[in-house]
């Protein structure tokens, strides 16, 4: 594995999220998805964002693009790139950062490449795109990605269409697109979920190479905690739209804070606890629309008193380099 | 040891494979499940794994006869069942019932969940309709849902209450085995664990017997007495749960073990992970199916079939690996 050098980490910038808050024009009114979520990407580092479905990560990670679906709006907050906020840029000037500065890989690979386009076309499109490579040339560059990201035998794979692929391998295209510009930011929405453990271990190997080789910053959404626990450098978790933890990794897993972390980790089967009764939480992830009063967690939580259904806790430091949304932090 | 619940005896099942062309027709042959032997004692969970397109769920549907086996013979309850008419199999259909991974899909939109659950009985011809609806209350109670929700439709529950219906319908009939096709894979980490008591608590009851088809090693582990993994439509090791993960004697099992992330020991190794994908099932690879991606494969590997066979001295941990007393663990 190349040590990360500092210099590849010296070009690239960081981004900045602060009080971004993202609302949903519905039938039963405007529903606030991610409410006061804050949080930088820094060069060669990994955060990562869990939590379950619902609870706001995907929103999150494309308000970053600006791809949000029609009914949402960004009602708040900003997110600074090189000093410029990518919220006040306008509709076409977004494109130089949209893939080209920051990469996005999806969950589904198949959904996200073109059918009906060969893979290593599909790449160089990026190369032509965003800086009016020839063709010949970006199709040259294209193969050289894909033998980077481990695709064996790439001149003959890059004239393949999605579906002649395998799901590992057409994760791996994913891959060599989304970094083909050297982004200064990686999203990476549930990159592996659709895949089986071997191919798993190979794609977060292969993230994890690519990021020592050109010291991105990566933003990693899963609900996995055994992956992010093996693979993230800070952890932040995510519950009905807000971040109610954030840690580094080892520290999360070790002491978590918030009752809700503490609930997740727990629920996991651990080795030596076979058929013993698995702890759980009660109840389920409540719908936007009915948010219980005060803390958003209170009506599962198990130390929930009438502070807590009455009051939201901020987003507090609680000691170094960790914070927690709670009014009553396990220690 | 007392009489397996299901066996199944080298079991086969070929499919023609698909054309080149829309309209070519090609004499080739996909070798879904290859030779496979199993059993499974009552009361107990046979855990199933391997990576997708492997076999695993071709191997349950042959196994509960939704689809005729090439070769083999299917033993249930000690009658070889292999050549029974549908008529035949119909009242062993309620003894043996599936529960599927995605509870999004497999319960129907438009029915009530009173009547999702009954539903089972009425095509059977179980009891009269009074009956019955006590029966789905019944039902409904088991596996912790308000009898109050009868008259709701699925897309008013969540994922993890879903999976609790689609369990409280493979329950009508009193099946004997139950197959859970990845029934935790879908749902969230926080109704996973209710999900996976609610299992234990039914087996512990009932007495159910489990065929539980996964991928999640952590949740196999918790749940499962024996494992078989599966490789390219072959079984390649089998033993139980503690010997799998303590002595894993097939460099398959290996990786499979070392691939699979672990909460809470800190930042990823490096591992060795398996390199490429699993070979197409159309044209396995001569010898072991395994060794173009085996790190230990010899010149023997490429030639010679490994047989699927006991360790020495331990007749209940077997697998298909020339060198299993050999390989480091």
């Amino acid at each position: 594995m190349t040590q990360m050098t500092a210099e590849s980490i010296q070009n690239k910038s960081s981004l900045f999220v602060d009080s971004l808050e993202v609302s949903f024009n519905t039938d039963e009114g405007l529903l606030t998805a991610v409410d006061n979520v804050s949080f930088e990407l820094k060069p060669g580092k990994t955060l990562s964002l869990v939590g379950e479905s619902g609870s706001g990560k995907s929103i999150t990670a494309l308000s970053i693009l600006r791809l949000l679906p029609n009914t949402a709006r960004i009602t708040n907050g900003t997110i600074h790139f090189d000093e410029i906020d990518l919220l006040k840029v306008a509709d076409d000037d977004m494109r130089q950062y949209r893939g080209q500065r920051i990469g996005m890989i999806f969950q589904e690979p198949m959904t996200a490449l073109n059918p009906v386009f060969r893979v290593g076309d599909q790449i160089a499109e990026v190369l032509q795109i965003h800086f009016g490579i020839n063709p010949k040339q970006a199709h040259n560059k294209a193969i050289e990605m894909l033998e980077r990201v481990g695709i064996s035998d790439a001149p003959t794979r890059a004239l393949a269409y999605p579906h002649q692929l395998s799901g590992g391998m057409r994760q791996r295209v994913m891959i060599a697109m989304a970094l083909i510009c050297e982004p200064d930011i990686l999203i990476a929405d549930e990159p592996t979920t659709a895949l089986d453990v071997t191919i798993q271990a190979q794609i977060l190997d292969l993230i994890l190479d690519m990021q020592s080789e050109l010291g991105m910053a990566i933003l990693f959404i899963t609900h996995d905690l055994a992956v992010v626990s093996e693979f993230a450098d800070d952890v932040m978790v995510m519950y009905a739209g807000r971040i109610i933890e954030r840690a580094p990794t080892a520290k999360l897993f070790e002491s978590p804070r918030h009752p809700y972390t503490r609930g997740l980790i727990e629920t996991l089967p651990v080795s030596g606890k076979h058929r013993e009764r698995l702890p759980t939480i009660s109840g389920q992830v409540p719908p936007l629309t009915a948010l219980p009063d005060g803390c958003r967690y209170s009506n599962r939580c198990p130390i929930a008193d009438d502070q807590c259904q009455r009051e939201e806790p901020g987003f507090l430091a609680n000691g170094p380099d960790r914070f927690v949304a709670c009014w009553k932090p396990v220690s | 040891m007392s009489e397996p619940i299901i066996e199944v005896r080298n079991l086969s099942v070929h499919f023609p494979a698909p054309g080149a062309g829309l309209f070519k027709k090609e004499n080739k042959i996909v070798r879904a499940v290859h030779n496979v032997n199993l059993q499974l004692q009552p009361g107990k969970t046979l855990a199933l794994v391997g990576e997708s397109g492997c076999g695993k769920t071709t191997l349950v549907r042959a196994l509960s006869l939704l689809i005729p086996p090439t070769t083999g013979d299917v033993i249930f309850e000690g009658n070889n069942i292999t050549k029974y008419r549908s008529q035949q199999l119909r009242p062993l259909r309620r003894r043996i019932q599936m529960v599927f991974q995605d509870p999004y899909s497999s319960l129907n939109p438009r029915m009530p969940v009173g009547s999702l659950v009954e539903e089972p009985l009425v095509i059977h011809g179980i009891g009269k309709r009074t009956k019955r609806r006590e029966r789905v209350a019944e039902l409904l109670e088991a596996v912790s849902l308000n009898t109050n929700m009868m008259n709701r439709y699925p897309h008013q529950f969540s994922g993890g209450q879903r999976q609790r219906i689609a369990i409280a319908r493979a329950l009508a009939l009193d099946p004997q085995l139950i197959i859970l096709d990845e029934p935790v894979s879908a749902l969230d980490v926080s109704v996973q664990s209710q999900v996976l008591n609610l299992l234990q608590d039914l087996q512990e009851k009932l007495g159910l017997s489990y065929l539980f088809i996964g991928h999640n090693l952590t949740v196999i582990r918790y749940i499962a007495d024996d494992i078989a993994v599966m490789y390219l439509g072959e079984i390649v090791e089998h033993a139980d749960t503690q010997t799998i993960f303590s002595n894993p004697r097939h460099p398959y099992t290996q990786a499979l073990l070392e691939a699979a992330p672990v909460h809470g020991v800190g930042k990823r190794k490096h591992s060795q992970p398996l390199k490429g994908d699993p070979p197409s099932p159309i044209n396995p690879p001569p010898g072991c199916a395994f060794h173009p991606r085996c790190s230990m494969a010899q010149d023997r590997c490429k030639a010679e079939a490994p047989i699927f066979e006991p360790l020495s001295g331990q007749s209940a941990h077997s697998a298909a690996c020339h060198f299993k007393e050999q390989v480091p663990s």
